[in-house]
């Protein structure tokens, strides 16, 4: 009999939910996996009975890292259901904030959440600052000068104290760590200088915005930041911007390059092959028409890219903690808790299990990029094809955790170059926001693309107020488990074969979850059925 | 560099794990009262590591949140950075592991301001925006209690309601 581990990683809950993964481990490579969670439920109760126009400054509550998304993505389920246009200066306003989102977040989840599952941060203290620093030239000539050896002592001094804050829990020392501490000690150094540039992309989105987190110029309509679409304010903007574009193009970029060339074998694990995307960035009016294209992508052949179908949709909860064992489709969905407790034969978590057309879909950036690649979008054609020369890969290559990694940055650069037009193209004389007419009785959707993937609000209106709403979110469709279909979600579809060389410190698993950029802080509960013995990771988000 | 941020932080969809939040909102409602030249009061809402910006901008932050500390709903606790450090990270509310990333990246980085937590025990967290009646009765001493710890890091005296 081959030995069989079963590892639980059980991630402390925040404030979208909590997260365990528990994987079986046969021969040193994941047999089976299962993803529980909890997300949103009961958000309808709050929401039901109040005015259509006031739900944005709710959902947008919902999550600390998705705030717009899910402002934004209200206010547009109630302009479908009133059948609101908005002026063009509304719609490139949305388009800049949520480019500032994405160029805020993606770079944010390469350097502070997902880079130390790749990055040895004590091997960096044995490191050669004056090596590290002629290797940085190399990696990118371009790049800001660092005094690494100051960046050293910093971390030391910081590793000294005891206290190490984000650095803690990592499975320091672990053989998957395969770069030399002078790498290593780059890619601290830009652990920090990323955090410098976060502030920018914060501060930059706050312009438009008015506020940060929980920015106050969107309503049902248009915008509110008419007063700050100035000369003085554009350009404030664009200062911001260029800083943002050197650092993608000098640092993050050839850091997610460089990092992909010491891990090569990642591009061929952590893959999956059924792509969603319903596309952002409107063009104009048609929620259809997008600079990032929506589409549906499965299998992995690119050579067919559907039109999205929303009433291809469906959520399954037979293996979920709700009532009943129907799928239907968000518009119509009904969440009625039903805990029955965790069983991975039967129910097993919180979450819905998402279906297109019956089958499980991956949403995210990897998801975009392959869209617009597929629909031969140029810019993105050209983006992709130079990586994957310059890597020496092909596309099947992209179905993995690297090309996860690599489509985030991908996308924030071709978003960052994108803002200099839509910046451009507002008009400052112009209008910024209509008044909508809400029906007494109606449904709207919106489709869009958070940073983390597709995500969907759908709104019944009953008495001029809201009788029902439903979201179904990035990751539920990454995240959720199998449907009634037995048919696994793309998490734990992505995870099985993965070779785990400790079930101790599974930082394998991790970097496959990881890569999915789930919106959680975790702590990880680990049982090895052999031993009985239970270890209890603090896992960095 | 402004001496103080009042920070609350929380849920207002989750019942008490929003008394931060709806702290904040009364002391907006007193805001001519308050040297802004001194001090701002932010509405952090359901923030993550990304605030830590904000703390570059401050000799001091005091956050206002709960604490799970199993005592008795509505005891208000101050608690200082190396409490914080010390104690179980479950004690504290959901937002605790963000307000320390946040202060390690700002440490890292080079500047850190000194952090005082005031929280207060919730009675419940679920869906819902109201209070619980236990909480929303300690409200008022919970603001006021805050309002003694501002004048403390202002070092002015702050006229007693």
């Amino acid at each position: 009999m081959p030995e069989t581990t079963k590892i639980t990683i059980d991630p402390v809950t925040r404030i979208e939910g909590h997260l365990k993964i528990e994987v079986e481990i046969t021969d040193g490579r994941v047999t089976n996996a299962w993803s529980s969670g909890t997300l949103f439920r009961g958000v309808e109760t709050i929401l039901q009975g109040r005015e259509p126009e006031d739900a944005w400054l709710f959902t947008q509550r919902l999550c600390g890292v998705c705030t717009y998304v899910h402002g934004v993505s209200s206010v547009r389920c109630v302009e479908d259901a009133a059948g609101v246009s908005i002026p063009d200066n509304a719609r490139i306003i949305r388009n800049l904030l949520m480019g500032g989102l994405y160029i805020h977040d993606h770079p944010v989840h390469f350097y502070h959440l997902h880079a130390l599952d790749w990055v040895d941060i004590v091997s960096a203290l044995s490191a050669n600052p004056g090596a590290a620093k002629i290797l940085a030239d190399t990696i990118s000539p371009s790049a800001p000068t660092i005094d690494f050896e100051e960046v050293q002592t910093k971390l030391r001094t910081f590793v000294n104290s005891g206290q190490l804050g984000p650095f803690a829990g990592g499975y320091w020392g672990h053989s998957a760590y395969q770069l030399t501490p002078e790498e290593n000690l780059i890619y601290a150094a830009h652990y920090l200088y990323a955090l410098r540039e976060q502030v920018k992309a914060a501060k930059m989105h706050a312009i438009f915005g008015a506020k940060n987190p929980h920015l106050q110029s969107l309503r049902v309509g248009g915008v509110t930041c008419e007063k700050q679409v100035t000369s003085t304010r554009i350009n404030e903007f664009k200062t911001y911007l260029n800083q943002l574009k050197d650092f993608i193009d000098h640092v993050y970029l050839p850091d997610v390059k460089y990092l992909a060339s010491k891990y090569p074998e990642w591009a061929s694990i952590g893959g999956f092959n059924n792509y969603l995307a319903f596309g952002e960035f409107q063009n104009g009016n048609s929620p259809w028409d997008n600079y990032l294209p929506g589409g549906v992508i499965l299998n992995g052949n690119l050579a067919e890219v559907n039109d999205v179908d929303l009433s291809k949709i469906s959520e399954h909860v037979e293996r979920s903690f709700y009532a009943g064992t129907s799928a239907r489709h968000p518009a119509s969905g009904e969440t009625i808790p039903n805990y029955t407790g965790y069983d991975t034969k039967d129910r097993y978590s919180w979450l819905k299990a998402p279906r297109y057309n019956g089958e499980p879909m991956e949403v995210g950036p990897l998801a975009r990029v392959l869209t617009a690649y597929a629909k031969g979008h140029t810019d993105m054609v050209k983006l992709v094809d130079e990586l994957l020369t310059q890597l020496d890969l092909t596309m099947d290559n992209m179905h993995s955790t690297l090309g996860r990694v690599a489509a985030r940055a991908l996308e924030t650069k071709l978003i960052a170059d994108q803002m200099d037009n839509w910046l451009s193209q507002l008009n400052t004389g112009g209008s910024f926001i209509v008044s909508p007419d809400i029906p007494t009785t109606g449904a709207g959707a919106a489709l869009n693309e958070a940073p983390r993937g597709a995500l969907g609000h759908w709104i019944n209106i009953d008495d001029r107020k809201i009788a029902n709403y439903q979201m179904v979110v990035p990751s539920t469709w990454n995240l959720g488990p199998r449907c009634s279909a037995g048919k696994k979600g793309p998490v734990e579809e992505a995870l099985m074969g993965t070779m785990v060389v400790n079930p101790e410190e599974p930082v394998e698993i991790l970097r496959i979850i990881h890569s999915y950029d789930p919106c959680l802080a975790c702590a990880v509960h680990i049982i090895d059925t052999n031993q009985d013995k239970t270890y209890t990771v603090q896992v960095i988000k | 560099m402004k001496k103080l941020l009042v920070l609350g932080v929380g849920n207002i969809l989750l019942m008490d794990e929003g008394i931060g939040v709806h702290a904040i909102y009364e002391f907006w409602k007193e805001k001519q009262d308050w040297d802004e030249t001194l001090v701002d009061f932010i509405d952090g809402g359901t923030f993550t590591q990304d605030l830590f910006y904000l703390f570059e901008e401050y000799e001091n932050i005091l956050v206002l949140d709960i604490v799970r500390a199993g005592q008795t709903p509505g005891t208000i606790f101050s608690l200082e950075e190396d409490q914080l450090r010390k104690e179980e990270k479950q004690m504290l509310s959901l937002h605790d592991i963000d307000l320390l990333d946040s202060l390690g990246m700002a440490r890292m980085r080079g500047y850190c301001p000194r952090l005082k937590v005031l929280g207060i025990e919730p009675d419940k967290i679920d869906w819902g925006m109201q209070l619980t009646p236990t909480l929303a009765a300690a409200l008022p001493s919970f603001v006021s209690v805050a309002r003694k710890h501002i004048g403390e890091l202002l070092a002015i005296s702050i006229p007693s309601t």
